[in-house]
């Protein structure tokens, strides 16, 4: 008679971690079910637990990169820090019932605000407290200005409101630009105008008026792909980014403005090829409302660079202007004007404005989300 | 530097590593409001010892330790099974994050790339389930229904799904194998 093999060790912790988690993450949600599970996990060794958090993080991870939700991550963003100034302010003003307070702001089960725990500190308690909340304070305000000196200097140069541009340009935040462009072309001047989704550095949308029509070039950071004018002309997609240009100029796109539509790109050559002032700060005309989270509102005005070429600066602009965000860093309005060296077509001005806040659908940045389910598809790769 | 202006670098920092600490929370947490008010947590709790934090060193370690704590702290207090870990598993998930923290890319997001390219080559009925359990984020009895299989099927298909997702990250080199 054949005995059953004993599973592997490693295989056996693998099939009892993963089951547990499977049990609480995919079984019933009562009470009841979910101790169960717990007192299974507990029962498990420590290679099935390893096994347990493994499946566990996956989990999450597949959730995150399936379903990114930049919405959610602005919210708790915003909550957390409403609760740090609301924590901030309490220990001003009582700081024992400050260093008491952890309470959630604003949770799904709370009212918007802070709810400081009730205090059971002693006078004298409470003085020490009241002494370490300054002297915490104080302490966090050095560590953090040894910080930001290091990462993320202040905006009191223009290189640094620059380099917070760019910072701002690769977080994963949702943004629209508008572009306009103003071209002198052989019989006469002429504008461009597209629309420039954004989210965080790696994932765009596009969408300019060419001969045939409104085209849309994108990118959801992995596939490439380009929606033509005319509906009967199929979509490409591939992972080759180098086509992205070609798709640019077959939709219409004038060529000059190609290398402009890449704000990081362009901020990262403004910081290191253009000698760099700090204008007057001024109220921008038509500019956006607060992006969302941002620590405070009103006042809007906004950090103004004006940057020169150093030397020849080819096709890239004879002069740049950067309107920012002074808390987020956000380029805001960016204006690059160019000489008349007497070619044609040649850019004149071209300007990439902030949009009103947005925040895009998750699968905004495929190409499936601008076209009809039945349009085909043209792989290029 | 003015308190404002703490706030300011704080949240600069907040946003740069809230996806991670996010994904940490919610590995263990069942109910996502709970995980947002542990994050929230987190935060103030990193706020307020931030002058016991070693600039020389990285941030994310950092505040998963502090998270760990908090998440520790709140399954002491919830119902059993609401957190789903212990000491170990949360330290596993802390040699996992610095695994991830080494693919190309800023920000999570982007790093999680490696595992976009698993989850494109799950094979069926493994990728069916896996896309609408996280992508349509439908919840159990109703995904069993969408494929018609029963509850035990679906757990059984959702768990190979998973197991088959780190194999494919163990073969890529973005996990490391587990040792027993």
């Amino acid at each position: 008679m054949n005995a059953t093999p004993e599973p592997h060790p490693r295989d056996d912790a693998k099939r009892r971690g993963e089951a547990v988690v499977s049990d609480w993450l995919d079984g019933p949600r009562g009470p009841a079910a979910l101790a169960a599970a717990a007192e299974r996990f507990e029962a498990l060794d420590e290679p099935a637990r390893r096994r347990a958090a493994d499946a566990l993080l996956i989990a999450s991870l597949a959730r995150r990169a399936l379903r990114p939700d930049p919405a959610a991550d602005e919210r708790r963003i915003a909550r957390a820090m409403a609760a740090i100034r609301a924590n901030v302010a309490l220990a001003s003003a009582a700081p024992d019932r400050a260093a008491a307070s952890l309470a959630p702001v604003a949770s799904a089960t709370s009212p918007p605000v802070a709810v400081p725990a009730p205090s059971v500190a002693s006078p004298r308690r409470a003085t020490r407290a009241t002494r370490g909340w300054l002297v915490l304070l104080a302490t966090a305000a050095l560590v953090l200005l040894s910080v930001y000196v290091n990462r993320h200097p202040p905006a009191a140069t223009a290189q640094a409101a620059v380099r917070r541009a760019t910072e701002a340009a690769e977080r994963s935040l949702d943004h629209r630009y508008l572009v306009h462009a103003t071209l002198t072309g052989p019989l006469q001047d002429w504008t461009w105008d597209a629309r420039l989704d954004l989210r965080g550095a790696n994932q765009f949308v596009l969408a300019g008026r060419g001969p045939a029509g409104e085209f849309l070039v994108g990118s959801d950071g992995r596939e490439h792909w380009f929606v033509p004018a005319l509906s009967l002309a199929p979509v490409r997609a591939g992972r080759d980014k180098g086509r992205l240009a070609a798709w640019l100029r077959e939709g219409g796109s004038p060529d000059v403005a190609q290398p402009f539509l890449d704000l990081r790109s362009l901020l990262a050559r403004l910081e290191s090829r253009y000698t760099l002032t700090l204008a007057d700060a001024e109220p921008l005309p038509n500019a956006p409302p607060r992006p969302r989270g941002a620590l405070a509102d009103g006042n809007a005005t906004w950090t103004r660079v004006r940057g020169e070429a150093k030397d020849d600066p080819g096709p890239w602009p004879d002069t740049v202007e950067l309107w920012c965000d002074p808390q987020t860093g956000q380029a805001v309005r960016t204006t690059l004007a160019w000489r008349d060296r007497g070619l044609v077509p040649r850019l004149r001005e071209l300007t990439l404005q902030l949009d009103a806040p947005v925040v895009w659908p998750p699968d905004w940045f495929t190409h499936a989300a601008h076209h009809a389910p039945d349009r085909p598809v043209s792989r290029a790769d | 530097m003015s308190v404002v202006g703490s706030h300011e670098v704080f949240e600069i920092l907040t946003r740069e590593h809230a996806p991670m600490l996010a994904a940490y929370l919610r590995g263990v947490v069942r109910d996502p409001a709970a995980a947002d008010d542990l994050f929230q947590e987190t935060m103030v709790v990193a706020w307020r010892t931030l002058d016991r934090f070693d600039r020389t060193r990285p941030f994310a370690p950092w505040l998963r330790g502090i998270a760990k704590h908090v998440v520790l702290a709140h399954r002491r207090k919830a119902a059993r099974g609401e957190v789903l870990c212990d000491e170990a598993t949360l330290d596993q998930f802390d040699r996992r994050f610095e695994e991830w923290r080494e693919r190309p890319g800023d920000t999570l997001d982007e790093q999680l790339d490696g595992l976009r390219d698993c989850l494109d080559a799950l094979h069926e009925p493994f990728g069916e389930a896996v896309r609408l359990r996280y992508r349509d984020e439908l919840e159990t009895p109703e995904l069993a229904k969408r494929l018609n299989v029963s509850i035990e099927a679906l757990k059984k298909r959702l768990q190979r799904g998973r197991a088959k997702l780190q194999e494919c990250l163990e073969r890529k080199r973005i996990l490391a194998d587990s040792p027993t």
